[in-house]
């Protein structure tokens, strides 16, 4: 369900959870440090911008940053704007979506039904969690390493 | 000393007897809560309070119960009472007259008063609140008379602003007749929204001959209900916390989808409907900002729907010229007689335009600059900084729970409101289902917080 686009597009925005204040990061710099293609990364910050998530600044000491502070943007946000509304399955959503090719019907399929139940669930989770709490997540990780040295 | 949990509810309107039902609805009882209110009527409020039987409720009446729980409980209420229309089609789209709401209202509270046999949990003083301090253990709401009434907690249920009635202004929930409007005046009602509907059936409900002109910036009218089937939207559809141009495009593209497979649009609105308090709550400033500047009024008529019938008057008095509708802002207004002279620019036009009129109503909607309230107790609120108008000046600044925010910024553990005034934090909090919600989320809080602290106090 999390494509390629929505986990890019979830790393470049930890990684421009952690710049300080007023700085920007380039789009070749995001893409060299978090492996991501950078042509692809261009449109997904596009995406990301038209959103509301990121800004940026055009020319030479320009780059994008957060619009909005790290705790203000959950994960699920980002994913229903990068992914769609989180749907494990094409029809489990309840706008804009297609049904199967074997439905019988939507209204009564049990599968469906179910992985409606799936996505709240998924959506509880990922809405609960913020960028700065992701970025926490990774700090911890890194933290756990050093003391084991 | 206090040892009962003991609330104060300013506000005797509905969103105050709505909050008033909730909390005795809890079997407590020590609790005790006491509702001030400077009307006569307990319940109706500005709202409800309308005479008249043309004057309709905008929800249909299977959904105005008083709790989240048993929405259709004023729908069962009408049927037990039998006040449905001799046509006997028990059908919950029915959209009740607003009177008949005020009535069960009053109908919730009455068991609690204190009766010849019986002690009531609830008390009703009739007054004007000008202040309320905070004191160590409770707090203190003053009145204009010069008693107090003390409590623990204390939650400002003062619901919409007065509209203006001097000069030539007359309030749009005063019957023509009883405000002296002559049968031939010329009315200018500012606002073409469901209050200004409102007034021009009131109008031509008692025969009125004048000329009547309605006037807003945009010139827009509400939509109808109609009936339609409902679309469950769920909060993973929803694109929370995204850029408004974004959010509206988001929701266009979902009306046009469901449009292509037959589909209403206003399934559409309606079942975005349970999402709107987060959505609003999850835009950054500049997105609400921008919403309430460009995207309001699209939403406004969308959203808040007129009853068929009611839909169907208007647009015959339109189409026969009984009331003209004018896409315009006003310039300026000057005293002319008794009248007044209006300036006005159409939409898109040059040139400023003249119109003499006799009377101005004032339906330019619910939202008002709260700083520009004449409530008392507000402004002595604002004055001392115990509480403070939102950064987009549209309500009390108040937290996602009710809580009044002080001029730096912190959220009072005393003092709470409810009702439209809390629209800063809400925005959808005018309507019965959204306020019942509110209600029962405060009342819980109120309720163990008031619990805790008597518990902390006892030796």
């Amino acid at each position: 369900m999390l494509t390629k686009k929505g986990k890019y597009g979830l790393k470049a925005l930890v990684h421009l959870a952690g710049l300080g204040g007023e700085e920007l990061a380039q789009v070749s710099d995001i893409a060299e440090a978090e492996r991501i293609p950078k042509k692809f990364l261009d449109a997904i910050l596009a995406e990301l911008r038209n959103a509301g998530f990121v800004q940026s600044r055009k020319g030479k000491h320009g780059g994008y940053r957060l619009a909005r502070p790290a705790h203000e943007i959950s994960v699920g946000q980002v994913i229903r704007v990068l992914d769609g509304p989180l749907a494990p399955i094409p029809c489990a959503s309840r706008t804009r979506y297609e049904p199967c090719e074997d439905c019988v019907s939507e209204e009564h399929c049990s599968v469906r039904l179910m992985m409606l139940d799936v996505r709240n669930a998924i959506a509880a989770v990922l809405d609960g969690r913020t960028l700065a709490d992701m970025r926490a997540l990774g700090n911890v990780r890194e933290l756990e390493l050093i003391y084991h040295i | 000393m206090l040892s009962a949990p003991r609330v104060i509810i300013i506000g005797g309107g509905a969103s105050g007897t709505l909050l008033a039902c909730h909390l005795l609805r809890e079997p407590l009882p020590d609790l005790r809560v006491t509702l001030i209110e400077p009307r006569d009527e307990l319940g109706p409020g500005i709202a409800f309070s309308s005479p008249s039987s043309n004057h309709l409720l905008n929800v249909a009446a299977a959904n105005m119960g008083a709790f989240a729980d048993e929405p259709r409980h004023f729908w069962h209420w009408l049927v037990r009472n039998g006040m449905l229309p001799a046509s006997g089609d028990a059908e919950p789209f029915f959209f009740a007259p607003r009177a008949l709401y005020g009535t069960y209202l009053r109908s919730l509270i009455e068991p609690h008063l204190t009766g010849d046999d019986r002690p009531g949990r609830l008390s009703i003083v009739k007054g004007t609140c000008v202040d309320v301090a905070e004191r160590p253990s409770g707090v203190e709401v003053r009145l204009e008379d010069g008693t107090s009434v003390l409590g623990h907690v204390a939650v400002l249920a003062t619901g919409h602003e007065e509209p203006r009635q001097d000069g030539c202004h007359v309030s749009p929930w005063v019957s023509p007749s009883v405000a002296g409007v002559d049968p031939d005046a010329t009315v200018l009602i500012l606002g073409t929204g469901l209050t200004m509907v409102d007034y021009v059936l009131s109008l031509l409900d008692v025969q009125h001959r004048g000329p009547i002109v309605a006037m807003s910036r945009r010139g827009l009218l509400p939509q109808a209900h109609r009936r339609v089937k409902p679309l469950i939207i769920d909060a993973a559809d929803v694109p929370f916390g995204t850029d408004v141009s974004y959010f509206m495009h988001w929701l266009r593209e979902t009306i046009a989808w469901a449009q292509e497979r037959g589909d209403d649009w206003r399934s559409v609105i309606d079942g975005v409907r349970p999402h709107t308090q987060r959505i609003w709550q999850s835009f950054s400033e500049s997105s609400k900002r921008r919403f309430l500047t460009h995207a309001r009024a699209w939403w406004d008529v969308h959203r808040h729907r007129m009853p068929p019938e009611v839909d169907a008057r208007i647009k015959a008095a339109l189409a026969t010229d009984r009331v003209q509708l004018i896409a315009a802002k006003v310039v300026a207004t000057e005293p002319r007689g008794d009248g007044a002279r209006v300036r006005y620019r159409r939409r898109g036009a040059r040139q400023e335009e003249v119109l003499d009129v006799d009377h101005i109503v004032s339906c330019t909607g619910i939202v008002t600059n709260p700083s520009e309230t004449k409530n008392p107790l507000l402004r002595a609120l604002f004055a001392s900084g115990r509480a403070r108008v939102d950064p987009l000046c549209i309500g009390l600044d108040v937290t996602t729970d009710g809580a009044l925010i002080d001029r730096d910024g912190h959220p009072s553990s005393r003092l709470f409101a409810v009702g439209p005034v809390t629209r800063a934090a809400f925005w959808e909090i005018v309507a019965v289902p959204d306020i019942r919600t509110q209600c029962a989320r405060l009342a819980r809080r109120i309720l163990n917080d008031t619990a805790a602290s008597l518990a902390a106090t006892r030796p």
